[in-house]
């Protein structure tokens, strides 16, 4: 938030806590309802600048959730590499177990 | 005196203890072959679960964050109609959300995104897969000790239970070298384009969250202010209600409605130190990432060098022995 937004924030703020203060001290219900009345609107203003001021925001989240996935990509490639080795090495163990019952069976035909 | 012949077995002894010697150096030189590629420094199995831990930390109190706003801003709104209501009445239109489901969704989204770095981060640089490759390469020494007893490969080839477990650890140690190689070669860059995403991400984050506005009402914004509104406005309605309806109230009912004032104050202030504790947690979460970085990048000094050359050949080593007991 740049100075001249926090600026007209604080204007508002400072309003409003003027108000909610008055309330606190009013003595009658009508001059209570009358402050009242006048925090609430107030308070509908402010709460408007916060809303522009985190929406404001939002694009950079999704930019930044594109550099995220691009990071989360690469990593996986890794993770698939890493993977890749151990089931090459399962492979491997599968195969020698295929020619060790091979290697069984014709002994017992052909041998 | 004749000799007594020798047993088959201790004729046989010179040549194992040469292939022992032969094939142990074999091991060590595959060893030291791992170990100048270099592994992991230990420090980054230490910051990996601790960034982790940080990131869902950071997600968690977020949503949170974002959540008590989001409600108390709705239970402001009830109150206001139910003290207004005689004279205003209701109207669908009063009831709002304070922050949209779509700008709530891509701060979500980004914290989804950063969690599944992190748990794919500890998943790369653990020792699951390293375990897995133990494991598998295991298998591998048990299928070849079974092939070497096949009657049949034994009249093709001559092939003794301990070569077959030199072959293995080989195997083992190669593999290890080219797992260890990929994470040396690619985790330290890819941890480096994140800094900046994730320094981003906390300062926006903690944008968002703001502050509380001071005595003057200065330098109040974002959900800490709101939040703060949001309290002292539902004081404001409670006082309303009560001062309007304090004549048909029973004591009980009245006193029950009084009491709730001192607890929205207190409350005010308690979920004021909640949110900023959520701002310590993203710096936090940024600390951990750096600390990452550092880890990752550093030379381990001499000490833990030898610790490491140490700790990578007791592995070589547990691992031939679980061959030995198999064989």
């Amino acid at each position: 938030m740049d100075q001249t937004q926090q600026e007209v924030h604080d204007a508002f703020e400072e309003l409003y806590q003027s108000l909610t203060e008055a309330y606190w001290v009013a003595s009658t219900i009508t001059d209570k309802d009358r402050l009242r009345g006048a925090a609430d609107a107030v308070y509908d203003i402010v709460t408007a600048l916060n809303q522009a001021d985190i929406k404001s925001r939002s694009q950079d989240y999704v930019t930044l959730k594109d550099q995220v996935i691009v990071v989360n990509k690469k990593l996986t490639a890794i993770q698939t590499d890493i993977d890749s080795i151990i089931h090459t090495m399962g492979v491997a163990s599968g195969v020698v177990q295929a020619i060790s019952k091979a290697l069984d069976f014709g002994g017992k035909f052909f041998i | 005196m004749k000799a007594n012949p020798q047993p088959v077995n201790a004729r046989k002894s010179p040549m194992h203890t040469d292939f022992r010697i032969r094939y142990s150096g074999l091991g060590w030189i595959l060893c030291a072959l791992a170990f100048a590629v270099g592994c992991l420094s230990p420090a980054v199995h230490k910051n990996v679960p601790a960034f982790a831990s940080a990131v869902t930390l950071a997600t968690e109190n977020t949503k949170s964050a974002f959540d008590v706003v989001e409600q108390e801003y709705e239970n402001v709104q009830a109150e206001r109609i139910v003290v207004n209501y005689d004279r205003e009445g209701f109207n669908p239109n009063m009831v709002k959300q304070f922050l949209g489901p779509e700008d709530l969704e891509v701060r979500l989204a980004l914290l989804d995104a950063l969690q599944h770095y992190a748990s794919t981060l500890a998943e790369v640089s653990g020792d699951k897969q390293l375990d897995q490759f133990d494991d598998k390469t295991r298998a591998l020494g048990s299928s070849l000790q079974s092939l070497t007893k096949t009657a049949a490969f034994q009249r093709l080839v001559t092939s003794s239970a301990m070569e077959v477990n030199i072959a293995a650890t080989a195997i083992n140690a190669l593999g290890q070298w080219f797992i260890e190689r990929k994470r040396q070669q690619q985790l330290p860059r890819l941890i480096s384009d994140m800094q900046e995403p994730v320094r981003r991400t906390a300062e926006l984050l903690q944008a968002d969250i703001g502050s509380a506005p001071d005595d003057h009402g200065h330098g109040g914004h974002g959900l800490r202010e709101q939040l703060w509104n949001e309290y002292t406005q539902a004081a404001l309605q409670q006082v309303a209600f009560i001062d309007h309806n304090k004549d048909h109230m029973d004591p009980a009912s009245k006193a029950e409605a009084i009491k709730k004032l001192p607890q929205l104050v207190r409350q005010r202030a308690l979920a004021d130190q909640t949110l900023k504790q959520t701002q310590v947690t993203l710096s936090k979460l940024v600390e951990a990432h750096s600390a990452l970085l550092r880890a990752v990048q550093s030379k381990t000094d001499i000490q833990a060098e030898f610790s490491a050359l140490i700790g990578e050949g007791q592995r070589i080593k547990s691992f031939y022995d679980s061959l030995q007991k198999k064989g």
